[in-house]
C-alpha cells in the first residue's frame, strides 16, 4: 500500500500538468472527431436514396443513446476548440508563461459550453421524442 | 498542398519543406473551423433543434450564396484539417519512409472518398 502510495506521488502525479493534459485530451478528441466525420458523411449519404430514406436516417438518430452521444460530441468539440486557441495564442503572443492560467480558462469556458449544451441534450435523454 | 509534419518533426527526420505551411494551415483551417462548427452545431442543434429532415436540409442548402460558400470552405477545412491533424500523430510515431508513403496514400484517398461519398448523397438537396 505504502509503494502504491509511494508510486502515485512520485511517478503518476508529476505526469499530471495542464500541459500533458491538455496535450492528451487535444489528441484524444481530435483523433475521435478526425474518425467520427466517417460515420457522418457515411450517414449523409444516406440523402442519394431520396427524401424518405434521409428522413428515416435522421429519425433513427433521435434516441437517448444518441442524445448522450450528441452531447459527448459538442464536449469533444468544444474541448479542442477552446484549447487549438489556446495553441495559437501561446504560438503567436508568447504566451508560454501564461499556459496554466491559459489551460484553466479553456476548461471553464469548456465547462460552459457543456452546461450550456446540457439544456438541450439532457430532455432528450431523458424523454426520447 | 501535401500534409506535412504539422509542428511535430520527430526528432533525427528531415525536415520538410512542407512543413512550415502544413503548421500554418492547420491553424488556419482552424480558426475557421472554430467558427464554421460553431455555425454548423447551431443550425443542426439548435435551428432545427429536434426536427432535422430533408425539408429543413435542403431550405438551408439552397437559402442562398452565404451558405453555398460556408460549406464550399468548411467541408474542405475539415478535412484537411483532420487528414493533417492525423498526419501528425502518424508522425510522432517516426514511421519509415515506406509506411510515410502508405500513411499519406491513405490520408488523401480516405478524404477524398468521404468528400465524394457524402456529395454523391447531398446532390440531390442542392
Amino acid at each position: 500500500m505504502t509503494a502504491l502510495v509511494g508510486y502515485v506521488r512520485r511517478t503518476l502525479l508529476p505526469l499530471v500538468n495542464p500541459g500533458t493534459v491538455a496535450w492528451l485530451l487535444h489528441r484524444v478528441t481530435g483523433v475521435a472527431l478526425a474518425l467520427y466525420l466517417i460515420p457522418h458523411f457515411v450517414s449523409i449519404h444516406a440523402a442519394s436514396g431520396g427524401r424518405q430514406a434521409l428522413d428515416a436516417e435522421l429519425a433513427s438518430f433521435r434516441t437517448p443513446l444518441f442524445a448522450m452521444a450528441e452531447w459527448l460530441l459538442i464536449g469533444a468539440v468544444a474541448f479542442h476548440a477552446f484549447n487549438g486557441l489556446r495553441i495559437i495564442a501561446v504560438d503567436c503572443f508568447d504566451l508560454t508563461g501564461r499556459q496554466r492560467l491559459l489551460f484553466w480558462l479553456v476548461l471553464a469556458a469548456c465547462a460552459a459550453v457543456f452546461v450550456a449544451a446540457s439544456t438541450l441534450f439532457v430532455p432528450r435523454i431523458l424523454a426520447p421524442m | 498542398m501535401s500534409p506535412g509534419a504539422a509542428g511535430s518533426a520527430t526528432l533525427g527526420s528531415r525536415p520538410r519543406r512542407g512543413g512550415l505551411w502544413a503548421w500554418l494551415l492547420q491553424r488556419v483551417s482552424g480558426l475557421f473551423l472554430v467558427y464554421a462548427l460553431a455555425v454548423h452545431l447551431w443550425a443542426v442543434h439548435v435551428v432545427s433543434s429536434g426536427r432535422l429532415s430533408w425539408d429543413a436540409i435542403t431550405a438551408r442548402l439552397q437559402a442562398g450564396h452565404a451558405w453555398t460558400i460556408y460549406y464550399a470552405l468548411f467541408v474542405p477545412a475539415v478535412l484537411y484539417h483532420a487528414a493533417n491533424g492525423l498526419w501528425g500523430v502518424f508522425l510522432d510515431y517516426a514511421p519509415s519512409p515506406a509506411l510515410r508513403r502508405v500513411g499519406l496514400i491513405v490520408l488523401w484517398a480516405g478524404s477524398f472518398a468521404l468528400l465524394a461519398y457524402g456529395y454523391v448523397g447531398l446532390r440531390a438537396l442542392l
